[in-house]
Order: structure tokens, then C-alpha cells, then sequence
């Protein structure tokens, strides 16, 4: 193969190590050196000659070429046959409807990346206990080469373009697998993908989230409604419309199936009774806060208490005060259900999109080569 | 041992484009500014006051301020189109955060 990129000649590890922190290339922990021949079985593993051009980001002025991209995995320290994966996770960001730019924002947005069907168990992605832990190496390993092929090829480093008042933890352990043995079957049928297909969904959410919520009533609507609650409650003036991400563990999953609930059964709930009253929106000062509205406005006025506003619903006289802009532009209002985490505890978990019109992307993942490296007989998409 | 660097050298000359042409004044002449839409803030207000300030001083033919549909992608090719079809001799692109 030949390669674009500039060569260097390090003696040892530890001189990597060096070089790697005199260029600020990585993350301050160790990474493995990106020889030819190790970028070349990357490549390999992806069917990608090293020119491709897997994905472009204008915001940027940046193609993410796949020679660059096989540079950062490698120094991430994964296996080349995630390499598919980490290619869907750059097409999916650089999807115009994701919106690419508005992970350089001062909340500090990162997508958290939900893979579905078989692949899964092929890569070993963490769909079980404690996912957003240590152990999770694949994720990990997926995690750290997404975050350096966006530091190293389209400049989001700290202090650069990336200047978010807090960061988000989610850059470090940014994948997920979703339950394959799930009640409800993999999450992407909801998104109209073949049952069999492995898929990977980006969803841009807030730091601090995924955030757990607890329930302690097993009636199917109690629960819900805890979880409506929780998702209307969420982040003070940031009444924020999108697409959130509810994360079911599987023993919930199972409990809510065999009560006849369905994963779209709990997504049109939560769609549909998500709320808060006027009163509490301008209490957290999510009401009013936008242009044209006359100060007085925002005050209390008598009946807000009573006056619910729908988080996912048109409010027919009410939207205009609401602090969302991001629903006068092209973002989808929706809930992603997907089945992971431990088969214990009472918690639901949710993502919160970022308050700027993002709106989640989902790619199939190339699996052909895949089950050729690893011997597994995965389908063909 | 060689490695290779994860880095992307940016070719100027290639990836960069060209810088438009100058113009040598601005009287009598359009200017469209794309404003990024940015609210809650004061950007709009903020670059018509520039072109109002241009014109007082350099007496333009005209001037105008239109937005972007989204902040945080480039301004699509047809908002492009629609800005040079309106007879611009020059377009100032604009945060105004």
C-alpha cells in the first residue's frame, strides 16, 4: 500500500510515547505506533484502499481519508476488524442532518454511538453489565479511535475548536451495544432496518448524561411515568426538544414484554405524556427566554399550574415561549429505546440531545468483512 | 521503527480554495452579509449595523442581511446561488455571536 501521510522514525516504544506528546496527538494515555504494515491490516480488515475518502466535513474543510482514519485506530489501540464500525461512526457525524459543527460547542455534545444486531457479539461490543465502565475494552478501544480521528484529522482538540465549558465523559466509553438477546429485538426495526442488519445509530447528547433514573413501582404506566418525569425535568433552561435516548436494562425490557408492552408501545407513552406545567418552565426560566417576548410575560400569571406544555407535542399558542429553538429547525422529536446494561436495578437511563437542532444518524455497518475475519457467519446488509 | 502521522497536512493550494478577488472600493457597489442565525443574540442587529456603517461611509448601491437555515453547517448552495443572483459584488460571511 502506499500512504499519503508524513513518516516518522521513532527508536522504542517510549520514543512514541514522547513524539506522540510533543505533536499532541492523543489523550495523555498510551498509544500503540501507527507502522505501515499495522495501518495496512487495518485497511485490510475494512476493504478500504488508503485514499478513500470515507467521509467529508465542510464545516472543517476536512476529509476524513481512510489512511488517517486507519492511523487513529491503530494508535487507539483496537483490532482491525472494528475498523467497519469506526467507518459507519464517521459517515453517521458527518451526515449533514447530524450536524458535525455542533460538537465544537461550549456544552460540549459528543455522540454516543448505539450498535444493534449481530455484530455485537461478533466484536464483542458491551451490551451488558456496567457498559459505561472500564472493561468494556472493544468499546473503549471504539471510543478512543473516533475521539482521535476527530482530534488528529478535523482539529477537535482541547483548547482548539474544542472549547466546551465542562467536556463530556462520554468521549471516553462512547459505544454501546444493544442487547442482542433482548425482548424487543434489536433497536434499528424501530428505525426501519433489517431485522438482521447490524447498525449503528449517533445520537448527540449532553455531558453528565446518560443520567439514571430509579423506579420502584413495577406497574408498567408508574414506571413510564417516572421516566416522563425525569425527561421533562431534566436541565433547568434547557427545555430541549430532539430526540432523546432511553436505555432499558434487559430485565426491564423482559418485564415490560410480558406485560404486552412493546418498544414502540413505550416510545409512543413517552411521546405522548411527556410534560411540564407553564408554572414550572418559568420557574427553571425555560419560558420566555426568547426573542420578542415582553419581559412581563415570563412572570406568573394564575392557571400555569394547570397549563401543561408537551415536550414532543406541538403546543398550539404555548411554543413560542418556550426556550426550544431548536424545534423551528429541522430536528426530529423522538425517542430511541434502546435494551442495555445489567438484568438488576431499578433504573432507567437517558440521554439528552443537545440543545442545538442535531438529530440522529444511523449507518449499516459493512459486516462482510467482519465474518471473514473472524470466522462467524454474519449476514450480509 | 517508522510510523506513520495521524495527522492531515492541509494543502492549501488544493483543499483551501482561493481567496475572491478584492475590490478596489465599495461605492455604488451590493453587499450581502450571511449571518450565521444564531438567537438568542445580537448578530443580526450586529451586521447590519457594519453594512449601515458602510454604506454612510462608502455609499453603497445597496445592502443586505440574510440567515443562514442552520448555524453550524456552511450555507447551502442554493442560499450561495440566490446571494450572487441578486447582483452581490461582495459577501461578508458573519458570526455575530
Amino acid at each position: 500500500m502506499t500512504f499519503r501521510a508524513t513518516r516518522h522514525q521513532v527508536d522504542d516504544i517510549e520514543a512514541m510515547q514522547q513524539l506522540c506528546r510533543e505533536q499532541g496527538w492523543g489523550d495523555g494515555l498510551p498509544v500503540l505506533p501507527p507502522t505501515p504494515e499495522r495501518v495496512a491490516e487495518f485497511l485490510d480488515a475494512a476493504g478500504l484502499a488508503p485514499e478513500t475518502v470515507v467521509a467529508t466535513a465542510p464545516e472543517r474543510n476536512v476529509k476524513f481519508v481512510a489512511e488517517s482514519v486507519a492511523v487513529n485506530a491503530v494508535m487507539a489501540g483496537g483490532r482491525p476488524e472494528q475498523m467497519p464500525v469506526l467507518v459507519a461512526a464517521i459517515e453517521a457525524v458527518c451526515d449533514p442532518h447530524f450536524k458535525f459543527n455542533h460538537l465544537a460547542s461550549l456544552g460540549s455534545p459528543w455522540p454516543l454511538f448505539i450498535v444493534s444486531g449481530p455484530i455485537v457479539e461478533d466484536l464483542g461490543l458491551h451490551a451488558d453489565i456496567y457498559p459505561f465502565g472500564p472493561e468494556s475494552s472493544a468499546c473503549a478501544q471504539l471510543s478512543r479511535a473516533f475521539s482521535f480521528s476527530l482530534r488528529n484529522i478535523a482539529y477537535a482538540r482541547t483548547g482548539g475548536i474544542q472549547r466546551g465549558q465542562w467536556g463530556n465523559p462520554v468521549r471516553w466509553q462512547a459505544f454501546i451495544g444493544d442487547d442482542p438477546g433482548s425482548a424487543w429485538g434489536p433497536m434499528h426495526t424501530e428505525r426501519k432496518f433489517a431485522e438482521d442488519a447490524s447498525v449503528l445509530t449517533a445520537a448527540s447528547i449532553e455531558p453528565g448524561a446518560p443520567y439514571q433514573i430509579k423506579t420502584t413501582d413495577p406497574e408498567p404506566e408508574r414506571m413510564l411515568d417516572a421516566l416522563c418525569d425525569a425527561t421533562a425535568g431534566w436541565g433547568a433552561a434547557l427545555w430541549c426538544r430532539g430526540t432523546y435516548v432511553v436505555l432499558v436494562g434487559p430485565h426491564h425490557a423482559a418485564w415490560l414484554s410480558e406485560n404486552g408492552w412493546s418498544r414502540a408501545d413505550v416510545r409512543r407513552y413517552v411521546l405522548d405524556h411527556t410534560k411540564a406545567t407553564v408554572a414550572d418552565l418559568k420557574k427553571r426560566e425555560a419560558w420566555g427566554h426568547v426573542e420578542d417576548i415582553p419581559p412581563e410575560l415570563r412572570e406568573p400569571r394564575p392557571g400555569d399550574e394547570k397549563t401543561d406544555v408537551y415536550l414532543f407535542k406541538d403546543n398550539p399558542g404555548l411554543d413560542q415561549y418556550v426556550w426550544a429553538r431548536s424545534a423551528r429547525e429541522d430536528r426530529e422529536c423522538d425517542v430511541l429505546i434502546a435494551v442495555a446494561g445489567g438484568d438488576a436495578g431499578r433504573r432507567f437511563s437517558i440521554g439528552i440531545p443537545y440543545e442545538f437542532s442535531t438529530n440522529p444518524v444511523s449507518r449499516v455497518i459493512d459486516t462482510s468483512k467482519i465474518s471473514a475475519r473472524t470466522g462467524h457467519q454474519a449476514p450480509l446488509n | 521503527m517508522e510510523i506513520l502521522s495521524p495527522t492531515v497536512e492541509l494543502d492549501v493550494e488544493k483543499d483551501a480554495g482561493q481567496l475572491a478577488g478584492r475590490l478596489g472600493d465599495l461605492e455604488n457597489r451590493r453587499i450581502v452579509a450571511i449571518w450565521n442565525g444564531r438567537r438568542p443574540g445580537p448578530g443580526r442587529e450586529f451586521l447590519t449595523s457594519v453594512l449601515q456603517h458602510l454604506d454612510d461611509r462608502h455609499h453603497l448601491a445597496s445592502w443586505e442581511v440574510v440567515q443562514k437555515p442552520y448555524l453550524g453547517n456552511p450555507a447551502p448552495a442554493d442560499l450561495v446561488d440566490e446571494v450572487l443572483a441578486s447582483g452581490a459584488d461582495a459577501v461578508l460571511t458573519g458570526l455575530g455571536d
